[in-house]
């Protein structure tokens, strides 16, 4: 299993985490690419947002809701430790 | 140490950070123990770095810091709830009777499948301790619909253990078995679950009589629409169904479906 650092962030630093990544939250609240102002998405295809936010992982940028079962995905998909 | 020297040590380590930008005192980084939901064991260290009073050069550098630790791959960020969910589900799953129903099928199931399987059966330990599991349960539905709140509920309400587990076993001594069979049992099962009733070798057939009327009785009272009942046995359990179907009032209208994999299966829908 891979180690990797979890950074954890409450409401008050959100918009800070996700200015390091270059997005931006647009008047309705949902997260957007800061250079376009388009809708990032999950891999559902859903704009996200940011109350739904679970949080981002590697791989171009894969944005999940927080939902249990896409939170679980995110961290096995991180370690490596993935289903089968 | 400053902010950034702190967060370049823990991001380095590959050690958890929490950031925050709620705290206004001037110390940049203390210690925190995050206690998990109560019923879980873990009690994590966790550094916090606070933003709150960092300047706008501090601020500039952490950015750059941490994009580049996700670049490479280092780093997952994931909320505060999120956060200790995660922590709290593996220490649940750390027991022997959950782990080893998750380890049993990873790689089984598809992998959404599988998150939901761990998710039920977190819920059914939460629900053991006395611990709300609304929210939980709601995010499932609302991200993953109707089949997702099926598989959650088959999972929390013990079903794999009982149930699905033991029936993929018993397929999978068949010649040739392929993950195909169990999948197409599976899907029947859980498009059937909110009526299902799963019979196994501790219910008489006087007993899935009663379990049957009672259900019955139980719609109508509440002008439920869908007026079916699901009952789905394999091996000899099969027999049960038999027995008690015969003996059903013929006001019940039976539709009734047996196969054979490697062992016998029959589900019966009962509409009324």
């Amino acid at each position: 299993m891979k180690k990797i650092s979890y950074v954890s962030f409450d409401s008050s630093s959100k918009e800070f985490i996700l200015k390091s990544l270059g997005k931006n939250v647009d008047g309705e609240g949902f997260i957007v690419e800061a250079s376009t102002n388009k809708h990032v998405l999950t891999q559902d295809g859903e704009p996200l947002h940011i109350d739904d936010w679970g949080g981002i992982r590697k791989g171009s940028e894969i944005f999940f809701k927080k939902d249990l079962p896409s939170v679980l995905d995110a961290v096995n998909q991180a370690t490596g430790s993935s289903n089968g | 140490m400053g902010l950034i020297a702190d967060l370049k040590l823990y991001l380095a380590e590959k050690l958890d950070v929490h950031l925050t930008a709620l705290n206004k005192s001037k110390k940049h980084v203390f210690k925190n123990t995050v206690k998990a939901k109560k019923g879980a064991t873990v009690n994590q260290n966790v550094t916090v770095l606070n933003l709150g009073q960092a300047t706008k050069q501090e601020k500039e550098e952490a950015l750059k810091l941490l994009a580049d630790s996700f670049k490479k791959g280092d780093v997952l960020f994931l909320d505060d709830e999120s956060r200790q969910l995660v922590s709290s589900v593996e220490a649940a799953e750390s027991r022997e009777s959950e782990g080893s129903l998750v380890n049993f099928f990873r790689g089984k199931l598809a992998t959404r499948d599988w998150q939901i399987l761990r998710t039920g059966l977190y819920i059914e330990f939460l629900v053991t301790q006395g611990i709300p599991t609304k929210e939980i349960r709601e995010g499932v539905i609302r991200n993953h619909g109707l089949r997702g709140k099926n598989l959650l509920n088959l999972a929390a309400a013990g079903h794999f253990t009982s149930h699905i587990k033991p029936l993929y076993e018993e397929l999978s001594k068949a010649p040739g078995f392929t993950d195909n069979v169990f999948y197409e049992e599976f899907e029947r099962i859980l498009k059937e679950m909110p009526f299902a009733i799963f019979v196994n070798n501790t219910i008489t057939p006087d007993q899935l009589t009663d379990m049957i009327k009672e259900r019955a009785e139980a719609a109508m009272a509440y002008s439920v629409d869908r007026r079916k009942i699901y009952v789905h046995a394999w091996g000899s359990n099969v027999r049960t169904v038999d027995v008690c179907l015969a003996g059903l009032d013929k006001k019940y209208k039976i539709t009734a479906s047996k196969r054979i994999e490697v062992i016998a299966i029959v589900d019966a829908t009962i509409e009324f």
